[in-house]
Protein backbone atom coordinates (compact mmCIF):
# COMPACT_ATOMS: atom_id res chain seq x y z
CA UNK A 1 0.00 0.00 0.00
CA UNK A 2 1.37 3.12 -0.57
CA UNK A 3 0.69 6.23 1.55
CA UNK A 4 -1.03 9.34 -0.06
CA UNK A 5 1.94 12.46 0.33
CA UNK A 6 1.22 14.09 3.48
CA UNK A 7 0.22 17.94 3.15
CA UNK A 8 3.39 20.47 3.31
CA UNK A 9 1.77 22.48 5.63
CA UNK A 10 0.64 19.88 8.47
CA UNK A 11 4.09 19.51 9.90
CA UNK A 12 4.55 23.34 10.63
CA UNK A 13 1.23 23.28 12.16
CA UNK A 14 1.37 20.47 14.16
CA UNK A 15 4.52 22.24 15.70
CA UNK A 16 3.40 25.52 16.28
CA UNK A 17 0.64 23.94 18.08
CA UNK A 18 2.94 22.06 19.96
CA UNK A 19 5.25 24.91 20.81
CA UNK A 20 1.97 27.08 22.01
CA UNK A 21 1.11 24.52 24.72
CA UNK A 22 3.98 23.29 26.44
CA UNK A 23 3.77 19.90 28.11
CA UNK A 24 5.68 18.55 31.21
CA UNK A 25 8.30 16.31 31.34
CA UNK A 26 8.61 12.25 33.08
CA UNK A 27 9.94 14.07 35.48
CA UNK A 28 7.54 16.85 36.10
CA UNK A 29 4.64 14.31 35.73
CA UNK A 30 5.94 11.75 38.18
CA UNK A 31 6.57 14.71 40.98
CA UNK A 32 3.29 16.47 40.18
CA UNK A 33 1.48 12.34 40.22
CA UNK A 34 3.65 11.58 43.64
CA UNK A 35 1.71 15.04 45.35
CA UNK A 36 -1.49 14.10 43.93
CA UNK A 37 -1.72 10.65 45.09
CA UNK A 38 0.03 12.07 48.98
CA UNK A 39 -2.52 13.96 48.93
CA UNK A 40 -5.81 11.92 47.99
CA UNK A 41 -4.26 9.48 50.38
CA UNK A 42 -4.24 12.30 53.21
CA UNK A 43 -7.88 12.81 52.46
CA UNK A 44 -8.35 9.33 53.33
CA UNK A 45 -6.39 9.47 56.42
CA UNK A 46 -8.24 12.71 57.54
CA UNK A 47 -11.79 11.25 57.04
CA UNK A 48 -10.34 8.09 58.99
CA UNK A 49 -9.54 10.13 61.61
CA UNK A 50 -12.76 11.84 61.70
CA UNK A 51 -14.90 8.76 62.18
CA UNK A 52 -13.29 7.38 65.34
CA UNK A 53 -9.50 6.14 64.02
CA UNK A 54 -8.94 2.44 64.36
CA UNK A 55 -10.33 0.36 66.54
CA UNK A 56 -7.43 -2.03 68.32
CA UNK A 57 -9.09 -3.63 70.84
CA UNK A 58 -12.21 -4.92 70.23
CA UNK A 59 -11.41 -8.06 68.08
CA UNK A 60 -8.06 -10.34 68.75
CA UNK A 61 -4.74 -8.73 67.94
CA UNK A 62 -4.41 -12.50 65.70
CA UNK A 63 -7.64 -11.83 63.97
CA UNK A 64 -7.77 -8.07 63.13
CA UNK A 65 -3.50 -8.53 62.07
CA UNK A 66 -4.78 -11.34 59.58
CA UNK A 67 -7.88 -10.12 58.05
CA UNK A 68 -5.99 -6.38 58.25
CA UNK A 69 -2.96 -7.97 56.03
CA UNK A 70 -5.26 -9.79 53.86
CA UNK A 71 -7.15 -6.88 52.67
CA UNK A 72 -3.77 -4.42 52.07
CA UNK A 73 -2.72 -7.32 50.25
CA UNK A 74 -5.69 -7.22 47.57
CA UNK A 75 -5.78 -3.23 47.95
CA UNK A 76 -2.01 -3.64 46.48
CA UNK A 77 -2.67 -5.95 44.22
CA UNK A 78 -5.62 -4.16 42.88
CA UNK A 79 -3.59 -0.72 42.58
CA UNK A 80 -1.08 -2.92 40.68
CA UNK A 81 -2.99 -4.23 38.31
CA UNK A 82 -5.38 -1.78 37.99
CA UNK A 83 -3.51 1.45 38.64
CA UNK A 84 -0.20 0.08 36.48
CA UNK A 85 -0.12 0.20 32.70
CA UNK A 86 3.09 -3.00 33.00
CA UNK A 87 5.54 -2.06 29.87
CA UNK A 88 2.74 -0.56 27.07
CA UNK A 89 1.33 2.66 27.08
CA UNK A 90 -2.24 1.17 26.04
CA UNK A 91 -2.27 -0.27 29.71
CA UNK A 92 -3.10 -4.54 30.74
CA UNK A 93 -5.78 -5.82 28.82
CA UNK A 94 -9.23 -5.49 29.43
CA UNK A 95 -10.16 -8.66 30.17
CA UNK A 96 -7.58 -8.02 33.41
CA UNK A 97 -9.13 -5.02 34.08
CA UNK A 98 -12.46 -6.35 34.63
CA UNK A 99 -11.12 -8.81 36.67
CA UNK A 100 -9.92 -6.51 38.91
CA UNK A 101 -13.37 -4.71 39.36
CA UNK A 102 -15.17 -8.22 39.72
CA UNK A 103 -12.75 -9.79 42.12
CA UNK A 104 -11.80 -6.60 44.48
CA UNK A 105 -14.51 -6.77 46.77
CA UNK A 106 -15.28 -10.80 46.80
CA UNK A 107 -11.57 -11.21 47.56
CA UNK A 108 -12.03 -8.52 50.35
CA UNK A 109 -14.68 -10.75 51.68
CA UNK A 110 -12.89 -14.14 51.34
CA UNK A 111 -10.19 -12.64 53.72
CA UNK A 112 -12.78 -11.82 56.25
CA UNK A 113 -14.68 -15.39 55.99
CA UNK A 114 -11.47 -16.66 56.03
CA UNK A 115 -10.68 -14.70 59.21
CA UNK A 116 -13.74 -15.67 60.72
CA UNK A 117 -13.41 -19.23 60.04
CA UNK A 118 -9.93 -19.41 62.04
CA UNK A 119 -11.34 -16.83 64.71
CA UNK A 120 -15.15 -18.27 65.14
CA UNK A 121 -15.67 -15.81 67.98
CA UNK A 122 -15.51 -13.02 66.40
CA UNK A 123 -18.76 -13.40 64.49
CA UNK A 124 -21.00 -12.55 67.70
CA UNK A 125 -21.99 -9.41 67.13
CA UNK A 126 -24.60 -8.51 64.97
CA UNK A 127 -24.84 -5.06 63.19
CA UNK A 128 -28.18 -2.71 63.25
CA UNK A 129 -29.15 -1.34 60.16
CA UNK A 130 -27.77 2.30 61.48
CA UNK A 131 -24.33 0.78 61.72
CA UNK A 132 -24.85 -0.64 58.14
CA UNK A 133 -25.54 2.43 56.36
CA UNK A 134 -22.94 4.41 59.04
CA UNK A 135 -19.97 2.13 57.45
CA UNK A 136 -21.42 2.05 53.96
CA UNK A 137 -20.79 6.12 53.54
CA UNK A 138 -17.67 6.11 55.84
CA UNK A 139 -16.23 3.68 52.97
CA UNK A 140 -17.54 5.74 50.50
CA UNK A 141 -16.77 9.05 51.74
CA UNK A 142 -12.81 7.65 52.79
CA UNK A 143 -12.80 6.28 49.20
CA UNK A 144 -13.28 9.67 47.24
CA UNK A 145 -9.49 11.07 48.00
CA UNK A 146 -7.73 7.86 46.37
CA UNK A 147 -10.53 7.97 43.48
CA UNK A 148 -9.92 11.33 42.61
CA UNK A 149 -6.30 11.19 42.95
CA UNK A 150 -6.17 8.51 40.99
CA UNK A 151 -8.34 9.96 38.41
CA UNK A 152 -6.16 13.03 37.93
CA UNK A 153 -3.24 10.69 37.68
CA UNK A 154 -4.31 8.82 34.96
CA UNK A 155 -7.01 10.75 33.68
CA UNK A 156 -7.27 11.15 29.38
CA UNK A 157 -4.59 8.16 28.79
CA UNK A 158 -6.67 5.18 27.81
CA UNK A 159 -7.45 5.28 24.56
CA UNK A 160 -8.34 1.26 23.86
CA UNK A 161 -10.59 0.58 26.94
CA UNK A 162 -11.36 3.51 29.27
CA UNK A 163 -14.32 1.82 31.05
CA UNK A 164 -12.24 -1.19 32.10
CA UNK A 165 -9.62 0.93 33.38
CA UNK A 166 -12.43 3.53 35.24
CA UNK A 167 -13.83 0.24 36.63
CA UNK A 168 -10.20 -1.06 37.60
CA UNK A 169 -9.18 2.15 39.67
CA UNK A 170 -12.94 2.63 41.29
CA UNK A 171 -11.87 -0.87 42.95
CA UNK A 172 -8.41 0.08 43.61
CA UNK A 173 -9.37 3.07 45.57
CA UNK A 174 -12.17 1.44 47.02
CA UNK A 175 -10.53 -1.47 48.22
CA UNK A 176 -8.17 1.04 50.17
CA UNK A 177 -10.90 2.59 51.71
CA UNK A 178 -12.16 -0.86 52.91
CA UNK A 179 -8.60 -1.34 54.21
CA UNK A 180 -9.74 1.69 56.50
CA UNK A 181 -12.69 0.53 57.59
CA UNK A 182 -12.04 -2.67 58.41
CA UNK A 183 -9.51 -1.01 60.83
CA UNK A 184 -12.21 0.92 61.93
CA UNK A 185 -15.16 -1.04 62.21
CA UNK A 186 -15.18 -4.10 64.63
CA UNK A 187 -18.05 -5.70 63.42
CA UNK A 188 -16.89 -9.09 61.54
CA UNK A 189 -20.63 -10.17 60.73
CA UNK A 190 -20.43 -11.39 56.94
CA UNK A 191 -23.73 -9.68 56.26
CA UNK A 192 -22.35 -6.14 57.37
CA UNK A 193 -19.33 -6.67 56.32
CA UNK A 194 -20.82 -7.95 52.50
CA UNK A 195 -23.02 -4.91 52.83
CA UNK A 196 -20.85 -2.11 54.41
CA UNK A 197 -17.26 -2.76 53.72
CA UNK A 198 -17.74 -4.70 50.52
CA UNK A 199 -20.91 -3.37 48.11
CA UNK A 200 -19.11 0.13 48.59
CA UNK A 201 -16.10 -1.33 46.43
CA UNK A 202 -18.28 -3.01 43.98
CA UNK A 203 -20.29 0.23 43.70
CA UNK A 204 -16.98 2.58 42.70
CA UNK A 205 -16.05 0.50 40.13
CA UNK A 206 -19.72 0.66 38.60
CA UNK A 207 -19.09 4.47 38.94
CA UNK A 208 -15.54 4.24 37.10
CA UNK A 209 -17.17 1.90 34.33
CA UNK A 210 -19.92 4.88 33.70
CA UNK A 211 -17.43 7.66 34.10
CA UNK A 212 -14.37 6.35 32.41
CA UNK A 213 -14.90 7.50 29.15
CA UNK A 214 -15.03 10.53 29.75
CA UNK A 215 -11.91 10.71 32.55
CA UNK A 216 -9.67 8.39 31.54
CA UNK A 217 -10.64 8.24 27.59
CA UNK A 218 -8.88 9.72 24.62
CA UNK A 219 -11.43 12.92 23.43
CA UNK A 220 -11.18 15.10 20.36
CA UNK A 221 -11.14 18.93 20.44
CA UNK A 222 -13.20 19.14 17.51
CA UNK A 223 -16.38 16.91 15.96
CA UNK B 1 9.75 9.28 22.08
CA UNK B 2 11.66 8.55 25.05
CA UNK B 3 14.00 11.61 24.47
CA UNK B 4 10.96 13.83 24.07
CA UNK B 5 9.71 11.76 27.47
CA UNK B 6 12.93 13.17 29.06
CA UNK B 7 12.49 16.72 27.75
CA UNK B 8 14.47 16.73 24.70
CA UNK B 9 12.06 19.05 22.95
CA UNK B 10 13.50 18.21 19.09
CA UNK B 11 12.73 14.73 19.17
CA UNK B 12 9.14 15.49 18.86
CA UNK B 13 9.97 16.43 15.06
CA UNK B 14 11.88 13.01 14.30
CA UNK B 15 8.86 11.38 15.93
CA UNK B 16 6.58 13.31 13.70
CA UNK B 17 8.54 12.51 10.69
CA UNK B 18 8.12 8.80 11.57
CA UNK B 19 4.92 8.40 12.70
CA UNK B 20 2.66 10.93 10.74
CA UNK B 21 2.84 9.81 7.10
CA UNK B 22 1.57 6.53 8.39
CA UNK B 23 -1.12 7.96 10.18
CA UNK B 24 -2.74 10.13 7.72
CA UNK B 25 -2.49 6.98 5.67
CA UNK B 26 -4.49 5.32 7.80
CA UNK B 27 -7.25 8.66 8.68
CA UNK B 28 -7.26 9.49 4.95
CA UNK B 29 -8.49 5.45 4.29
CA UNK B 30 -10.80 5.50 6.95
CA UNK B 31 -12.61 8.97 6.59
CA UNK B 32 -11.81 10.18 2.59
CA UNK B 33 -11.32 13.75 3.42
CA UNK B 34 -8.17 15.05 3.30
CA UNK B 35 -9.61 18.06 6.05
CA UNK B 36 -10.69 15.76 8.18
CA UNK B 37 -7.64 13.19 8.14
CA UNK B 38 -5.06 16.45 8.96
CA UNK B 39 -7.13 17.37 11.66
CA UNK B 40 -6.86 13.88 12.84
CA UNK B 41 -2.97 13.92 12.65
CA UNK B 42 -2.94 17.10 14.40
CA UNK B 43 -4.83 16.00 17.33
CA UNK B 44 -2.98 12.71 17.57
CA UNK B 45 0.19 14.33 17.54
CA UNK B 46 -1.42 17.14 20.48
CA UNK B 47 -2.32 13.99 22.39
CA UNK B 48 0.98 12.31 22.58
CA UNK B 49 2.57 15.72 22.93
CA UNK B 50 0.45 16.24 26.21
CA UNK B 51 1.28 12.88 27.40
CA UNK B 52 4.51 12.92 27.05
CA UNK B 53 5.35 12.99 30.69
CA UNK B 54 3.78 9.82 31.18
CA UNK B 55 5.58 7.72 28.82
CA UNK B 56 6.76 4.66 30.08
CA UNK B 57 10.22 3.52 29.03
CA UNK B 58 10.68 1.26 26.35
CA UNK B 59 7.29 0.85 25.52
CA UNK B 60 6.21 0.80 21.74
CA UNK B 61 5.02 3.94 20.23
CA UNK B 62 3.02 3.04 16.92
CA UNK B 63 0.39 0.79 17.97
CA UNK B 64 -0.11 3.58 21.24
CA UNK B 65 -0.01 6.69 18.32
CA UNK B 66 -2.59 4.28 16.30
CA UNK B 67 -5.20 4.00 19.63
CA UNK B 68 -5.09 7.29 19.87
CA UNK B 69 -5.70 8.36 16.40
CA UNK B 70 -8.76 5.59 16.20
CA UNK B 71 -10.02 6.40 19.12
CA UNK B 72 -9.95 10.27 18.48
CA UNK B 73 -11.72 8.97 14.69
CA UNK B 74 -14.32 6.80 16.42
CA UNK B 75 -15.69 10.03 19.06
CA UNK B 76 -15.19 12.53 16.05
CA UNK B 77 -17.95 10.44 14.07
CA UNK B 78 -19.83 9.93 17.27
CA UNK B 79 -19.90 13.29 18.03
CA UNK B 80 -20.55 14.80 14.26
CA UNK B 81 -22.23 11.32 13.20
CA UNK B 82 -19.97 11.27 10.63
CA UNK B 83 -19.34 7.89 8.30
CA UNK B 84 -16.36 6.09 9.15
CA UNK B 85 -15.31 4.48 6.37
CA UNK B 86 -12.79 1.34 5.57
CA UNK B 87 -12.38 1.49 2.47
CA UNK B 88 -9.63 2.56 0.95
CA UNK B 89 -10.42 5.30 -2.08
CA UNK B 90 -7.40 7.41 -0.72
CA UNK B 91 -5.05 5.03 -2.99
CA UNK B 92 -7.36 4.95 -5.74
CA UNK B 93 -7.35 9.17 -5.67
CA UNK B 94 -3.65 8.69 -5.68
CA UNK B 95 -3.88 6.27 -8.72
CA UNK B 96 -2.15 3.20 -7.04
CA UNK B 97 -3.92 1.19 -9.43
CA UNK B 98 -1.79 2.52 -11.96
CA UNK B 99 0.86 0.52 -13.55
CA UNK B 100 -1.88 -1.70 -15.74
CA UNK B 101 -1.34 -1.50 -19.05
CA UNK B 102 -3.61 -2.86 -21.21
CA UNK B 103 -7.47 -1.22 -20.95
CA UNK B 104 -9.28 -4.65 -20.64
CA UNK B 105 -6.63 -5.47 -17.35
CA UNK B 106 -7.25 -2.13 -16.54
CA UNK B 107 -11.46 -2.33 -16.26
CA UNK B 108 -10.63 -6.37 -14.34
CA UNK B 109 -8.33 -4.68 -11.77
CA UNK B 110 -11.27 -1.93 -11.20
CA UNK B 111 -13.54 -4.69 -11.28
CA UNK B 112 -11.26 -6.85 -8.59
CA UNK B 113 -10.71 -3.38 -6.34
CA UNK B 114 -14.28 -2.36 -6.06
CA UNK B 115 -14.95 -5.69 -5.08
CA UNK B 116 -12.49 -6.00 -2.67
CA UNK B 117 -13.49 -2.75 -1.01
CA UNK B 118 -17.16 -4.21 -1.28
CA UNK B 119 -16.40 -7.14 0.77
CA UNK B 120 -14.02 -5.19 2.70
CA UNK B 121 -16.80 -2.81 3.65
CA UNK B 122 -19.29 -5.90 4.39
CA UNK B 123 -16.88 -7.47 6.69
CA UNK B 124 -18.04 -7.23 10.55
CA UNK B 125 -16.13 -3.96 11.72
CA UNK B 126 -13.81 -6.25 13.96
CA UNK B 127 -12.34 -8.47 11.20
CA UNK B 128 -12.48 -5.05 8.89
CA UNK B 129 -10.20 -3.16 11.44
CA UNK B 130 -7.84 -6.32 12.12
CA UNK B 131 -7.03 -6.72 8.70
CA UNK B 132 -6.71 -3.17 7.62
CA UNK B 133 -4.10 -2.44 10.75
CA UNK B 134 -1.94 -5.61 9.49
CA UNK B 135 -2.15 -5.49 5.78
CA UNK B 136 -2.56 -1.62 5.17
CA UNK B 137 -0.96 -0.17 7.90
CA UNK B 138 1.69 -2.48 8.66
CA UNK B 139 0.99 -3.28 11.73
CA UNK B 140 2.37 -6.57 13.21
CA UNK B 141 -0.61 -8.42 14.91
CA UNK B 142 0.80 -8.10 18.68
CA UNK B 143 0.76 -4.17 17.83
CA UNK B 144 -2.74 -4.90 15.79
CA UNK B 145 -3.80 -6.56 19.42
CA UNK B 146 -2.63 -3.28 21.67
CA UNK B 147 -4.24 -1.28 19.27
CA UNK B 148 -7.62 -3.15 19.78
CA UNK B 149 -7.44 -3.88 22.92
CA UNK B 150 -7.47 -7.04 22.39
CA UNK B 151 -5.43 -10.84 22.50
CA UNK B 152 -2.81 -11.57 19.55
CA UNK B 153 -4.76 -14.79 19.34
CA UNK B 154 -8.34 -12.74 18.54
CA UNK B 155 -6.62 -10.43 16.19
CA UNK B 156 -5.18 -13.12 14.05
CA UNK B 157 -8.37 -14.72 13.82
CA UNK B 158 -9.86 -11.88 13.17
CA UNK B 159 -7.69 -10.89 10.48
CA UNK B 160 -7.71 -14.76 9.17
CA UNK B 161 -11.51 -14.47 8.59
CA UNK B 162 -11.48 -11.08 6.64
CA UNK B 163 -8.77 -12.44 4.71
CA UNK B 164 -10.28 -15.31 3.64
CA UNK B 165 -13.62 -13.58 2.92
CA UNK B 166 -11.69 -11.27 0.45
CA UNK B 167 -9.48 -14.07 -1.42
CA UNK B 168 -13.00 -16.20 -1.93
CA UNK B 169 -13.94 -12.47 -3.77
CA UNK B 170 -10.35 -12.72 -5.68
CA UNK B 171 -11.43 -16.76 -6.72
CA UNK B 172 -15.02 -15.82 -7.66
CA UNK B 173 -13.25 -13.32 -10.35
Amino acid sequence: MTAPPLPPDLRARVLTEVKRAPSPTRAAVRRGAAVTVAVGFAILALVFVAIGGPDLTTRPPEFLTATLAGWIAVALLSTWRGFGRGRSMLGRSASGLVAVAIVTGPALLGCLLLGTSMWPGTVGYVATAPLHLKCFAATITMAIGPVLALALVRRGSDPVHPRASGAALGAAAGAWAGVMIDLHCPVSDTAHVAFAHVVPVLLLSIVGALIGRRVFGVLGTSG
Amino acid sequence: MERYARGDDRAFEELYDELAPRLFGYLLRQTRERARAEDLVQQTFLHIHKARGRFIAGAEVTPWAFAIARRLLIDGARRGKREVLGIDDANDADGATASVDAADDVAQARELAARLRTELARLPETQRVAFELIKQEGLSVAEAAQVLGTTVAAVKLRAHRAYEALRAVVGEV
